[in-house]
């Protein structure tokens, strides 16, 4: 049932452009074994450790880990509700969090689907794709320079 | 476990041991350390410089009474210097010394020659092969690994998934006694996924006052109650500066004992633009604190209600 839970939290974040492949999933079972489940910030620490790998995650994970907090089961449709939310804080997310907005956002016609349907295709048409565009976002003393 | 008998067995554990030997570490960060010695797994830790990356790495290695054996990235750095090198002037002698006693007249002699000049003997063993030839596990600290090329990372994946080196002409050397890594980086690159996604990962922030504070006076003890409170408050507003190098952990105990050592009681403009220099490390930050700056940031931390008003 845990692991299920588990599981399941790691394709939301797949899907909300977080890469947690199958290993992060096992060593997040391992991760929450050794510091066990009776405390929400060593949850949360244990799994942002195991499953991020850049700081420009966290706020997605935050987001997504309370969610998942609250009720797992909710947390599909909690990820719906908070993409909007997400997009609206603009440069600092990849263009990735827009193809989530369209996976996550059910085909048939709910109110939220079409919100996050048309940022999307006016940011793919707007923005030039770049490798890292999380760069111009975060302090660089490269840039600076 | 062939390693030390001591390693802690909570997240609270870990948070006291630190603490004993001068690390105030948050619960997160805690909470990765434990991970770390509990998984098995390299901790990568991110973030500004000045935050006690390194000093977790020495701080760890002192809990648990093990080796701190140290790799320091920069560019150009190699396998020679990081890993091993052969001792070319002993082979040069082994060789001399073999045809000095005719020991290389017959095959058979030239053979054995050969195989002595590649055996373990005749290897200088650098941090990274030594952190895997231990009977207890070190502490292995790859510092700033953003400094160091690309290829250094793949190279680093063999040590630290396999926890062995192979050497070409000697075989692969596997660690009884698998090293403990820390990983740290200033962000001045990517690191590449493969090798991060090994590790687990911790992003080092600024602390809050509060914690600040707490490091602060158990770092730089010496001063009055009233100068950390200030010295505290100033450096965490600096930080809201807009600042080339805004100052870190590292740069706030500096500070305090440059202060502690001129008879400050009190931050007054005069005193902090003397000492500016411990605090800020580039010419334009300097530059940018004028006199004046730093009496407006004073008053405004002395008294904001009447900053905000006028």
């Amino acid at each position: 049932m845990f692991a299920e839970n588990i599981t399941h939290f790691a394709r939301v974040l797949r899907r909300a452009g977080v890469p947690v492949g199958p290993d992060r999933v096992i060593a997040a079972l391992e991760a929450i074994e050794a510091v066990g489940f009776s405390h929400r910030d060593d949850v949360h620490a244990a799994l942002s450790a195991v499953m991020l790998d850049r700081h420009e995650q966290q706020d997605i994970f935050d987001q997504a880990f309370d969610a998942f907090w609250r009720d797992p089961k909710l947390l599909e449709q909690m990820m719906a509700l908070l993409l909007p939310k997400i997009q609206g804080k603009g440069d600092r997310e990849r263009p990735r969090a827009n193809r989530i907005a369209e996976a996550l956002a059910p085909p048939p016609a709910e109110a939220m689907a079409k919100k996050p349907r048309t940022t999307a295709a006016t940011r793919s048409t707007t923005r030039p794709a770049s490798p890292f565009p999380t760069a111009s976002a975060c302090k660089r003393p490269t840039s600076n320079r | 476990m062939s390693t030390s008998p001591a390693l802690p067995t909570s997240v609270d554990a870990v948070i006291g041991r630190l603490a004993e030997v001068g690390y105030l570490a948050d619960r997160r960060l805690g909470t990765a350390v434990f991970l770390a010695l509990t998984l098995r797994r390299p901790l990568f830790l991110e973030g500004e410089p000045g935050v006690g990356k390194t000093e977790l790495a020495k701080a760890l290695a002192s809990v648990l009474q093990a080796l701190l054996l140290r790799v320091q990235c920069y560019e150009g750095l190699d396998i020679a210097q990081t890993a091993y090198e052969w001792n070319v002037a002993r082979q040069m002698m082994e060789i001399r010394l073999a045809e000095a006693a005719h020991g290389v007249d017959d095959p058979a002699a030239r053979e054995r020659l050969g195989k002595s000049l590649y055996s373990r003997d005749m290897l200088i063993e650098r941090p990274l092969l030594e952190a895997l030839t231990q009977e207890r596990s070190p502490v292995l600290l790859i510092d700033e690994l953003d400094r160091a090329d690309e290829p250094f990372d793949a190279f680093l994946l063999e040590v630290l998934a396999e926890n062995q080196l192979t050497i070409p002409e000697l075989g692969t050397i596997k660690a009884s006694a698998p090293p403990i890594v820390i990983i740290t980086s200033n962000r001045t690159r990517e690191i590449h996924d493969a090798l991060k996604r090994r590790c687990l990962y911790h992003w080092v922030g600024y602390p809050d006052a509060e914690r600040e504070l707490e490091i602060v006076r158990l770092r730089a003890p010496g001063a009055a109650e009233r100068l950390y409170a200030e010295i505290v408050a100033f450096v965490q507003r600096m930080r809201t500066v807009d600042l080339f190098k805004s100052p870190g952990i590292a740069e706030t105990i500096d500070w305090t004992n440059a202060l502690v050592a001129l008879n400050t009681i009190s931050l007054d403009p005069e005193s902090v633009q003397d000492t500016l220099g411990v605090l800020l490390k580039h010419r334009d930050d300097i530059t940018k604190m004028s006199s004046a700056e730093v009496t407006r940031l004073l008053n405004e931390l002395r008294d904001p209600a009447r900053v905000r008003a006028g």
